[in-house]
């Protein structure tokens, strides 16, 4: 979860051109690396210009991105609003660690399409690609292999694109992240996400600001007790609602949609795309086109 | 289809308490079923078989049969059956019950805490004399006044169960205590509103001469008999010692000298360490028959395709099995997770106060609901306001270690599931922890910054300092690519050099060990408190100590990695020292030999 979120942080500082500064640039010269991106002497005297950089989005690429951002759509609880994230001058600003995951997985592949450099775009890609396979739900044993030369590779490619300051440890720990899937399984129950949603619920305990740890442990104790309590008091039917219970809330396996409908029609010449495309590649249809 | 037999009280919970160190009111025969098949999760708990006309006739015959012949006191055990009767239809085969009474109400005193571990069956076997001790309510007169050791008062939760809401009510206090609680706390409405309608109803809508609280505070009270408590466990300032064992009369610390009390008390402690017991919660949960089926889920919902679905598929798993045959055996072990993060309690967060609780997870239970807040264990409450560090980490867990270790030699439980209520070993073994990058170095004793900043690694991580950016960068990623590929040559696309090196080598459980044992001698040498230090070989190797958690056992194991990374497994995999050894030293050099075999 945190190294998810701090290297999808990374990211989004690097290509908005946040963490592009003289010191990085200082670092390659220290390094001897990527000699085109060393700063260089301006005409004023003391002015130093640094070079345009392939890992930094223009400000019409950044236009692009952060409209794209700004335009999507998602399933009502998938993720925070992003949009109201995005800020009048078209910084990103105020995410929860919950929205960089989505932002790793979902977003960024899709929004950095036609901006940046190709090799740049390529290697946010197959990032975020090995972060996807990574949180899977269920992963093949037989692929674990694979993932791991993935990430060796995406790693790598984002060395080669990325400023050496973009790597500290938490993007080293990738490796050992695929490692530790093959080892322990998927990561649901094994990432911090639910514990630090429970750190929220014992906060909430907290009433009497002199003495947070007593009444964190007097809130765990009453709703414990009171949970298997209710486990005698099956036969209550009154109130549904119970301190825990084995169903799932409906409201969270249903999408609930919200807002006023309104039908919309495809543009004809889509729709005539779409269906050819579904009658070429559909599985079924496999033996009716040979 | 079972009949079971509910002697007299027929609420689990008392069977429960039996695992409380209570005194065990009654056993029951629950039959062994597939509680998906048959039962909906709503009446699962409800003892009864689904027919509810036999058990009602049944139930009828129980009543009568205990009026004969019984005076007050049994009419203060019949009201909380009835109480209880609500949740729990009761029911008695008349033609059995006299032969398989298995536990009475109980002389059944049971101390698990003295070391001994009796089994709770032990302590009362042969039903001929149970039964007779269920005659004689004098017996009985004296084991309910009886008060366990950890506060569980039986004679207020009975009074209370026995004490009608008002005159002629169809409710007692007890009960709609708890229901209005439950509707509370489950719609998380405030304290203050809890209060005023319970200040409503009192005064306003239920008659006169009801008995319903008259605050939250009062209802709450009330409701805290009926769980388990936790220990307050007094802590030195910094964090040097617990005020327990030998300690606990002492009234300053043994290293820092630092007074127990706050100035000018002789009462008020400094620091309390909160201790939720994991035992006996472990306990109860078992004696739930619900909770109980759902312990062993991991057996039926092992996949049977070889894709890892959840936790209970991967190799980790399966190492302890292999390792522990003993272990795999019963399936009611619980394999657990422990969680350690620091929280700042106060919506402010410019105030700096850093609690830590220390979390267990129960990886027994379905994937969807380990996570679910009823069922995270709390285990420990590590108060501020200065945060944990290392040196004063391993003092706070140890109360919860030792319980580990306890748990992972066996304790005597009571299976609610199972019919006869038996006894059997209860084994656990913590699998890894969870944490984040910071927490992860102080529980693993490792330098999370730095040279050496990758706890996997250890001193093999690839690191360069950077003057210009004054901080450390890890590259060399093109060491995890296989030996023959192009960009291991191509250098100016990288770092300028070609790399050849081959993966860098984890770092094995012992040779952590053998480093923690490194820098104590150094630091011992040294006078202790040079840390730091240019020559301290932390800078060589990034291991700080030896962590409390190598004192477990089954221990010996490669921590790997991650702001979430896990503790071990037995499959070696690319690297030959991967060495995730629950070991003892024949395991790992066997394995090692495997390997190196394999790869030359």
């Amino acid at each position: 979860m945190h190294c998810e979120k701090n290297i999808a942080e990374n990211v989004m500082k690097t290509i908005f051109g946040e963490k592009d500064t003289l010191g990085v640039r200082l670092d390659m010269k220290e390094a001897g690396i990527r000699k085109h991106l060393w700063p260089v002497t301006g005409s004023k005297p003391g002015s130093v210009i640094l070079p345009r950089s392939s890992y930094v989005m223009t400000k019409k690429e950044r236009d692009v991105f952060v409209e794209q951002v700004r335009a999507l759509r998602t399933p009502t609880h998938y993720v925070g609003q992003l949009r109201k994230r995005v800020n009048v001058d078209g910084s990103i600003k105020g995410l929860k660690s919950h929205d960089y995951h989505v932002l790793m997985q979902q977003v960024l592949p899709l929004c950095v399409r036609c901006t940046m450099a190709k090799e740049v775009r390529t290697t946010i890609i197959m990032l975020s690609r090995v972060f996807r396979r990574i949180c899977a739900k269920t992963i093949d044993p037989t692929t674990i292999e694979e993932m791991r030369g993935e990430a060796a590779i995406a790693l790598c490619m984002l060395e080669k694109e990325f400023p050496p300051s973009f790597f500290d440890i938490m993007s080293h720990l990738v490796v050992h992240l695929v490692e530790e899937v093959e080892i322990c399984g998927p990561v649901h129950t094994r990432w911090m996400y639910p514990i630090e949603r429970y750190l929220k619920t014992l906060k909430g305990y907290v009433r009497n600001r002199a003495r947070p740890e007593g009444c964190m442990a007097e809130g765990y104790a009453v709703v414990e007790a009171l949970g298997y309590c209710t486990e005698y008091m099956q036969s209550y039917t009154v109130t549904t609602r119970r301190v825990w219970d084995d169903k799932e809330d409906p409201s969270m396996y249903d999408e609930i949609l919200e807002g006023a409908e309104r039908a919309r029609r495809l543009p004809p010449d889509l729709q005539q795309w779409i269906h050819e495309f579904v009658l070429n590649n559909a599985a079924p249809l496999e033996e009716w086109r040979r | 289809m079972y009949i079971q037999n509910i002697f007299l009280c027929p609420h689990p919970m008392f069977v429960n308490m039996c695992c409380m160190r209570v005194p065990c009111f009654v056993s029951h025969n629950v039959s062994p079923r597939k509680w998906q098949d048959e039962y909906s999760p709503i009446d699962l708990f409800s003892h009864a078989p689904k027919s509810g006309h036999s058990s009602q006739t049944q139930s009828n015959s129980i009543s009568s049969d205990r009026e004969e012949g019984e005076d007050g006191e049994v009419e203060v055990l019949r009201m909380v059956g009835e109480c209880f009767s609500k949740y729990d239809c009761i029911n008695f085969d008349g033609n059995e019950t006299q032969d398989n009474i298995h536990v009475g109400l109980g002389n059944a005193m049971v101390e698990y805490s003295d070391g001994e571990d009796r089994s709770p069956m032990e302590s009362h076997e042969g039903s001929d004399s149970e039964k007779e001790e269920m005659n004689d309510p004098m017996e009985r007169r004296s084991t309910m006044n009886m008060k366990d050791p950890g506060g569980i008062d039986h004679e207020i939760l009975l009074r209370e169960a026995g004490t009608p809401l008002y005159e002629g009510s169809p409710s007692n206090r007890l009960t709609s205590t708890l229901l209005l609680l439950v509707c509370c706390t489950t719609f998380a409405v405030p304290n203050n509103f809890v209060d005023e309608l319970l200040k409503l109803l009192k005064e306003t809508i239920l008659p006169k001469d009801n008995t319903l609280p008259k605050s939250y505070y009062e209802a709450k009270c009330m409701l805290m008999k009926l769980g388990l408590s936790y220990d307050s466990i007094h802590a030195c300032r910094d964090g040097c010692c617990l005020f327990r064992k030998d300690l606990s009369d002492a009234a300053e610390c043994p290293t820092c000298h630092k007074s127990r009390y706050v100035d000018n008390s002789k009462t008020i402690p400094v620091k309390v360490l909160r201790h939720f017991p994991l035992i006996p919660r472990l306990r109860r949960m078992y004696s739930c028959t619900r909770l109980a089926e759902l312990m062993k889920w991991h057996v039926t919902g092992k996949s049977e395709d070889k894709v890892m679905r959840s936790v209970v598929d991967s190799k980790a798993w399966d190492h302890v099995n292999n390792r522990w045959p003993w272990f795999a055996k019963e399936e009611r072990n619980v394999r657990l997770g422990l969680a350690l993060d620091g929280v700042n309690p106060f919506k402010n967060q410019s105030l700096s106060h850093s609690t830590w609780p220390v979390i267990m997870l129960n990886y027994n239970l379905p994937p969807w609901l380990v996570t679910k807040n009823f069922f995270i264990m709390l285990a420990l409450i590590i108060p501020g306001k200065e945060s944990v560090r290392d040196k004063n980490v391993d003092v706070y867990m140890a109360p919860l270690i030792e319980e580990l270790q306890e748990l992972w030699t066996g304790i005597d439980c009571l299976d609610g599931s199972q019919q006869n209520s038996q006894t059997f070993k209860l084994h656990g073994i913590l699998l890894w922890t969870v944490n984040d990058f910071p927490a992860y170095g102080l529980i693993s004793g490792q330098v999370t910054k730095g040279h050496r900043a990758c706890p996997v690694c250890g001193p093999n991580v690839a690191t360069r300092r950077s003057k210009a950016l004054k901080k450390n960068v890890y590259l060399g990623h093109r060491r995890q690519l296989p030996m023959t590929h192009q960009w291991r040559r191509q250098s100016s696309m990288f770092d300028g050099q070609p790399e050849m090196r081959p993966p860098p080598r984890r770092m094995s459980g012992r040779e952590q060990l053998r480093y923690a044992n490194e820098r104590h001698e150094w630091m011992r040498n040294h006078g202790g408190n040079q840390g730091g230090q240019t020559a301290d070989p932390v800078h060589e190797h990034g291991v700080k100590r030896r962590t409390c958690l190598y004192d477990l056992p089954y221990w010996k194991v490669r921590v790997c990695n991650e702001a979430h990374y896990v503790s071990g497994s037995s499959h070696l995999l690319r690297y030959c020292d991967w060495t995730f050894s629950y070991c003892d030293s024949q395991y790992e050099i066997s394995n090692c030999c495997e390997l190196l075999r394999r790869i030359f």
